[in-house]
């Protein structure tokens, strides 16, 4: 097995562990008392730091113990969470990230890690009782220090574990304060080798059966993972790699092959033959991240003729033994991971044939209507609903919540609202509604962008808040919710809202209306203004509201989506901007080229190729122009011609784009290529329906509108 | 919106100017009344239709009402206006001359009758309002937006 191909899977694995970290600590320095949320940090520094060392990845191995340490100290109680300690562990987090994003790039970059490490090192070495106070990072604490409070050793026996609170900690909330820290531990079954700082903590394993002197042994193990594992084949590798470390492995069940693709459920197990004692084995497979368990199991009969019935057995065994002390987990079948990981792009390509075929079935259609072929007809119907339903489907597969992008918001409105010396509790609703992924990742910034304006503009200074009798705190709620075939994510702020007069001062102003169309607009024409291009910046409305800024970016997004930008505002009460995005996209790559001063776009599925020609290549056959490309004779078409523009008698050189059609490829002439891209359809209503030629429009990121080329149709 | 202090037939009309003439459609149909834009344009349309814009993620026609009407329209200036109807689900943007006023009248004040004189054929409106000194055309949008109407017109 290569590492390298599992690089992809850390590195999204990573990110999504630098995202939890974020996102918890953000819950944290609100909620310091909390401990779950400290078990999640302290787990998925942990299984960072696991991940990292199996894939050896020194330095984030390095930080992330140095961080888990300091982790540790918070946990037991040792030191206390401040804003300096969040600081600094957001300090880490980022260092982490960019370590992450320079793997990802594989550029080579060394990132100094130093001033962290030395200031973690400085954080928990005077946490622990001054051992070495740093110079910088005395910080006061102590005050609250929970004193017979320690690292608590693990507990010496093997049925520990298993009775270890669930990661998800249902058992932490139930035992008083100083017991869920020393059992705690669910998630990390063992002290990780890396956080015994000062006070080692024993060393203890348990006694494991099958232990015999000797040199090489048998060791028949039972490796069960993390009911959340989602990288089971990840797991599984790192698995053998510890084990070809310790032994030899001689057989496993189910194979080598169906693990690597993951063709099991929880558990399996392996034949491993090997001079360390099976306790050991165990300790050192226990450090791999997401591994739950590992039994060592009695050596009977032969392993050929008892694998077989393992396969079967062995998962539901696993699962129904562990779920007997857990209330939560009935004894049923096991639940198998019924999904896979498929890259995006793969996902943009089948929506892109999606979109090509849907196109070439209306164009079958068409044909077919001027044909009076009851069963062509019926034939294409058919296709027609088999087409919709598949499409239907595909757009399901691209659905993912909203978490997705949301999750790295509280830590950007936290950074921003410190920064600019404001007070906001940030509330996100509706992580679980879902979205295309496409739209996701578009609308991603436009959300940033509205965010951040509800914190620098939006939100008063505390001062301010007060003096208006409103609480210190200001409040910036995010949240999606799903409207029939809309969902709508709103930004919602209890600030000062929009000041319409001032909007319509700076409108006159502006040159935008006249004072008397001024006095005859509403509220809401007034909000309309702010998302005109050019209508303000930053600085010039510092004061009156500065919502302008980028709002007309943010429009133009949504639009080119289809979906709207929605404004609300109450004087003095706050402002709310709404997003309503359509559930789904029907995209298409498309080349855009522009005749006449207007764009038009072709849809890439029947481009062939484009070329620039000069007119005196232009020949004539039969009163027709054409061409010789490539030993072909392709008549030409002038796109301004055929649209009924007028002009089209392009001298000189032009571009031209070959297009397959029956019955034979055309070559159509335009001004000017303006490259590829993607495109949203907007179908045309009743009222265009009639024109022929047209696949619908669609709203360019400039907020322009061009239509879309049905080529077929357009030269038929 | 019947108010109990007015008569429950009173209607309110969006009053506009076109050529030499008012016109009038009923407020109820109106979605929104814009300021001339960039308007992208249609190929192969009916020579009235002036292209298709942007409304706010809606891509919607926009008509020369002028030449749908078959009036000779004042220049395109600064008081030109896109008035947005709907009607019988399409929504569709008027391009006229000006938008004056909004008008309160009792449904009785509309004359059904609009056999007066009109440079506009009788097919597309719906009645008169005799309102002190001027003559209202109310249109009749279900005919001015018909889609039998254009097909007819050859596409």
């Amino acid at each position: 097995m290569d590492i390298s191909q599992y690089k992809e899977l850390f590195i999204n694995e990573a990110q999504e562990h630098l995202e939890a970290l974020n996102q918890a600590m953000v819950d944290l320095e609100r909620d310091p008392e909390n401990p779950d949320v400290l078990t999640e940090i302290f787990r998925s520094a942990h299984t960072l730091k696991g991940m990292s060392a199996t894939m050896g990845f020194d330095q984030l191995t390095e930080l992330s113990h140095e961080m888990e340490n300091v982790l540790d100290g918070l946990r037991s109680g040792d030191i206390e969470v401040n804003t300096d300690i969040v600081d600094l562990l957001f300090g880490c987090f980022d260092m982490l990230a960019s370590i992450v994003a320079s793997i990802a790039e594989e550029s080579g970059e060394v990132l100094d890690t130093g001033p962290l490490i030395e200031a973690l090192r400085g954080v928990y070495m005077g946490g622990r009782g001054g051992v070495a106070e740093k110079a910088g990072k005395a910080k006061k604490r102590g005050a609250k220090k929970r004193a017979q409070e320690k690292p608590a050793p693990e507990k010496p026996s093997g049925g520990g574990v298993e009775e270890e609170p669930a990661p998800d900690g249902v058992a932490v909330e139930e035992v008083p304060a100083e017991k869920a820290t020393s059992e705690g531990e669910g998630p990390v079954p063992e002290e990780p080798p890396g956080a015994q700082g000062e006070e080692e903590a024993p060393e203890e394993m348990a006694p494991m059966a099958n232990e015999e002197a000797g040199e090489l042994r048998n060791l028949r193990l039972r490796v069960t993972l993390d009911k959340d594992c989602v990288l089971k084949s990840v797991r599984v590798f790192m698995i053998f790699k510890k084990l070809s470390q310790l032994g030899r492995v001689v057989d496993s069940s189910p194979s080598v092959e169906d693990l690597e693709d993951e063709k099991f459920d929880r558990s399996f197990e392996v034949l491993l033959s090997s001079a360390e004692e099976a306790g050991e084995v165990r300790r050192a497979l226990m450090t791999i991240a997401e591994v739950q368990e590992v039994q060592a199991l009695p050596l009977e009969g032969g392993l050929e003729v008892e694998a077989e019935s393992m396969a079967e057995e062995a998962p539901e065994e696993a699962v129904s033994e562990r779920s007997r002390p857990e209330v939560e987990r009935a004894p049923v079948a096991p639940v198998r991971t019924q999904s896979v990981r498929v890259n995006i792009s793969r996902l943009d390509n089948l929506m892109n044939l999606i979109g090509e075929l849907v196109i070439n079935r209306t164009r079958l259609q068409e044909i077919s209507s001027s044909y009076n072929i009851p069963e062509l007809k019926e034939a294409l119907a058919h296709t027609a609903r088999l087409t919709a339903d598949l499409q239907d489907e595909v757009m399901k597969t691209r659905m993912v919540p909203v978490e997705h992008i949301f999750n790295r918001f509280p830590r950007m409105v936290r950074d921003l609202a410190k920064s600019r010396g404001k007070e906001v509790d940030f509330v996100i609703e509706g992580r679980d509604i879902e979205l295309d992924r496409t739209i996701l990742d578009e609308i991603s910034d436009p959300l940033m962008h509205m965010l951040r304006n509800a914190v620098d503009h939006g939100i008063d200074s505390p001062e301010e808040r007060e003096a208006r009798g409103k609480p210190r705190r200001g409040s910036i709620k995010l949240a999606a919710r799903r409207d029939r075939n809309y969902v709508s994510i709103e930004v919602q702020d209890d600030g000062q809202g929009v000041d319409a007069e001032k909007v319509f001062a700076l409108a006159v102003e502006r040159g935008f209306i006249s004072p008397d169309e001024a006095r005859s607009l509403s509220e809401e024409d007034a909000l309309r203004f702010l998302a005109m291009p050019g209508f303000s910046t930053a600085e010039e409305v510092s004061g009156v509201s500065g919502r302008g800024v980028g709002l007309d970016v943010v429009k133009n997004k949504v639009e080119s989506l289809g979906g709207m930008l929605i404004m609300q505002s109450v004087k003095g009460e706050g402002t709310t901007f709404a997003l309503k995005l359509p559930l789904t996209l029907a995209i298409i790559q498309a080349l855009l080229v522009k005749v006449s001063n207007e764009i038009y776009a072709i849809p890439l599925g029947v481009v062939m190729e484009t070329a620039v020609i000069s007119s005196y290549e232009i020949k004539y056959v039969s009163g027709q122009e054409v061409i010789f490309l490539r030993d072909e004779t392709l008549p030409l078409v002038r796109l301004e011609r055929c649209l009924g523009l007028g002009g089209g008698d392009g001298q000189g050189t032009f571009p031209v784009v070959v297009v397959e059609t029956a019955p034979r490829s055309v070559a159509i002439a335009v001004d000017e290529l303006m490259g590829q891209q993607k495109i949203v359809i907007t179908s045309l209503d009743r009222f265009l329906k009639g024109i022929r030629g047209f696949g619908g429009a669609t709203i360019l990121g400039t907020g322009e509108v061009a239509l879309i080329l049905d080529i077929p149709t357009l030269l038929s | 919106m019947a108010n109990e202090t007015r008569p429950a037939e009173e209607i309110q009309l969006v009053v506009f100017s076109l050529g030499r003439e008012e016109f009038a459609v009923e407020v109820t149909q109106v979605r929104e009344i814009m300021r001339m834009e960039e308007i992208t344009r249609m190929p192969k349309s009916p020579h009235f239709v002036e292209g298709i814009i942007n409304l706010r993620g809606q891509i919607i026609a926009v008509i020369d009402l002028a030449k749908r009407l078959n009036l000779e329209a004042a220049e395109r200036g600064s008081e030109s206006r896109i008035i947005v109807v709907e009607a019988d689900d399409v929504k569709v943007g008027m391009i006229v001359d000006s938008v004056s006023e909004v008008l309160r009248v009792s449904r009785e004040a509309v004359e059904p009758s609009p056999t007066l004189a009109s440079d506009v054929s009788a097919a597309y409106l719906q009645g008169v309002v005799k309102q002190d000194n001027r003559l209202i055309i109310l249109l009749d949008l279900t005919k001015v937006l018909s889609l039998d109407e254009m097909a007819s017109l050859g596409f």
